[in-house]
């Protein structure tokens, strides 16, 4: 731990992954909590995955192509927003399919993008930083794409809190009250598809869906309000993502993975504590 | 010359993958009316209401909410979903479900104004529950939840009230309370519900529409016990508080 501080001052990459942590946070509590009160986990987990499509075109087109302009994360967001449209639009069409649409997309999408990887002439070590993720590779571009995701994200979660709000708690009343419920559960889908890209680079592919999920239902048990889950979610997430991060850094384990059994285990005791709580007050 | 009829249905028929739902449909509401929309499960009741709110398009006939078709009068249209549509745990605030009904007044995105607040207030009010904005919606009791969904649907300022099932899964002393306030909401706005307890609801509205894919309307005094055993085709209890204060249950 006091090797993390240590090299906190000194090294630039661990003060990029710390920033893309909190950075991450705050798109993750608000999105997240979107996520977990609509009840959209699995449309987020389809997403994810698709992800990888997007991070292997790319990285095949740099090496291939030399398209040195053309960074995974710009692959990563058009793949997850195409994700986002096309699971949306078939969950608002042909709701009875939705589940079948999106195990589809989500099989599809990885297949692409192992399919480029393999394909990819060198080292095949990317695979694994996008599935399981590496914080510590973070560069100063990347930070910059991070922060602008991340402002976009935040910036339209919040203004339209109150039309998300009301589309997510009660769609059809929103719809009567003249709100265009397709166009706002749409744009939700497209925020958790940056969202999902912004924690791709914190986490994984893989474990982005914990991230995206567990602080936000760990909060929603002491909330009462939707933007009291959000806070709570983004202060856990900066929390976890934080400690992650310096607790793996001395022993060398993976950040991601040791950020995600942190969120679980706080999870976890949140159940055990608001069960305490509610037996308490009975 | 008559006053322009609030909810006019014409010719209205609906059907649902093949099966015919609604069939030759005609029924004229009038302002100040409270209709009651009865009939057995699968009916075709909750279908009707979303034809009067314009959320399903019936196959054949016209719809008119005052004089225009559905979906331009929305605004003046207060709606009340059944209960079991949302989610029980969601984390909403009273006051946060109530302004909902304030969406779409002009306010380009979603900012609620102070007039926003004090109208929802003023909603909370009128069904008794002003004291509880700040709790949560989740911990609410069935029928308190019931009355913060009306106070939502009269937070948007309607001429005209639809509510379905609003007694769903709440006791009988809460329903009393529950058609007393729209007694008194009545005597301003047309308020039009859909149940499944016939007898009791007949001491307070003032005509009934029974559905069963075809439509019948009543006046309420003339509706009896062997009515209902028509319209449901069983025998059905009936049960009338014909005498609310003195608590005393009626069984015919």
């Amino acid at each position: 731990m006091s090797e993390f501080l240590i090299d906190l001052h000194q090294q630039t990459f661990l003060q990029y992954a710390l920033l893309t942590g909190i950075l991450a946070s705050i798109a993750c509590g608000i999105i997240g909590s979107y996520v977990v009160s609509r009840r959209i986990t699995y449309i987020a987990g389809g997403i994810a995955h698709t992800v990888l499509a997007g991070l292997g075109a790319a990285r095949y087109c740099q090496v291939v192509f030399h398209c040195d302009w053309l960074h995974p994360l710009y692959g990563a967001v058009v793949a997850a927003l195409i994700a986002a449209i096309v699971i949306g639009l078939v969950s608002l069409k042909a709701r009875q399919r939705e589940d079948t649409v999106i195990g589809a997309v989500w099989a599809i999408g990885m297949a692409i993008g192992i399919l480029f990887i393999f394909k990819t002439p060198g080292y095949n070590e990317d695979l694994m930083s996008y599935l399981f993720g590496n914080i510590l590779m973070v560069s100063a571009d990347e930070l910059w794409l991070i922060a602008g995701l991340d402002i976009l994200v935040v910036t339209a979660g919040l203004l339209f809190y109150n039309q998300l709000l009301a589309v997510c708690f009660d769609e059809e009343f929103a719809r009567l009250r003249g709100i265009n419920a397709d166009f706002y559960y749409l744009l939700l889908l497209c925020l958790t598809a940056l969202t999902v890209v912004l924690l791709v680079t914190v986490v994984g592919i893989v474990m982005v869906i914990a991230l995206l999920t567990l602080p936000a239902a760990f909060a929603g048990q002491f909330s009462k309000r939707l933007w009291q889950m959000m806070l709570l979610s983004t202060i856990f997430t900066m929390g976890v993502t934080s400690s992650g991060l310096a607790l793996s850094y001395g022993p060398d384990l993976p950040a991601g993975a040791t950020t995600i059994l942190l969120a679980g285990a706080v999870y976890l005791a949140g159940i055990v504590l608001s069960r305490l709580l509610s037996a308490l007050r009975s | 010359m008559e006053t322009q009829p609030v909810i006019e249905l014409k010719k209205v028929s609906f059907s649902y993958d093949g099966i015919t739902v609604l069939e030759d449909v005609d029924l004229i509401v009038r302002e100040k009316d409270f209709l009651s929309i009865v009939g057995p499960n699968a009916g075709g009741k909750t279908t009707m209401m979303k034809i009067m709110l314009g959320l399903l398009k019936p196959s054949t006939g016209s719809v008119r909410i005052f004089g225009q078709p559905p979906a331009k009068t929305r605004s003046r249209i207060g709606y009340m979903p059944q209960h079991a549509s949302l989610d029980a745990l969601f984390p909403v605030s009273v006051l946060d479900v109530v302004l909902m009904g304030r969406l779409g007044n002009g306010n380009r995105f979603g900012l609620f104004r102070k007039s926003d607040r004090e109208t929802a207030m003023e909603a909370l009010k009128e069904v008794e529950m002003d004291e509880f904005t700040k709790r949560s919606f989740s911990e609410l009791s069935g029928g308190q939840q019931q009355r913060v969904l009306i106070a939502r649907a009269l937070a948007s300022d309607p001429d005209l009230l639809l509510l379905d099932e609003p007694t769903s899964n709440i006791d009988m002393a809460v329903e009393t309370e529950l058609y007393e306030i729209l007694k008194q909401l009545n005597e301003k706005i047309t308020i039009v519900l859909v149940t499944h307890d016939l007898g009791f609801v007949s001491h307070y509205v003032k005509s009934v529409a029974c559905v069963n894919r075809r439509v019948v309307v009543h006046p309420t005094s003339e509706i009896c016990g062997e009515m209902i055993h028509e319209i449901y085709g069983s025998r059905v209890h009936m049960i009338r508080h014909d005498d609310i204060t003195g608590g005393t249950d009626t069984c015919v």
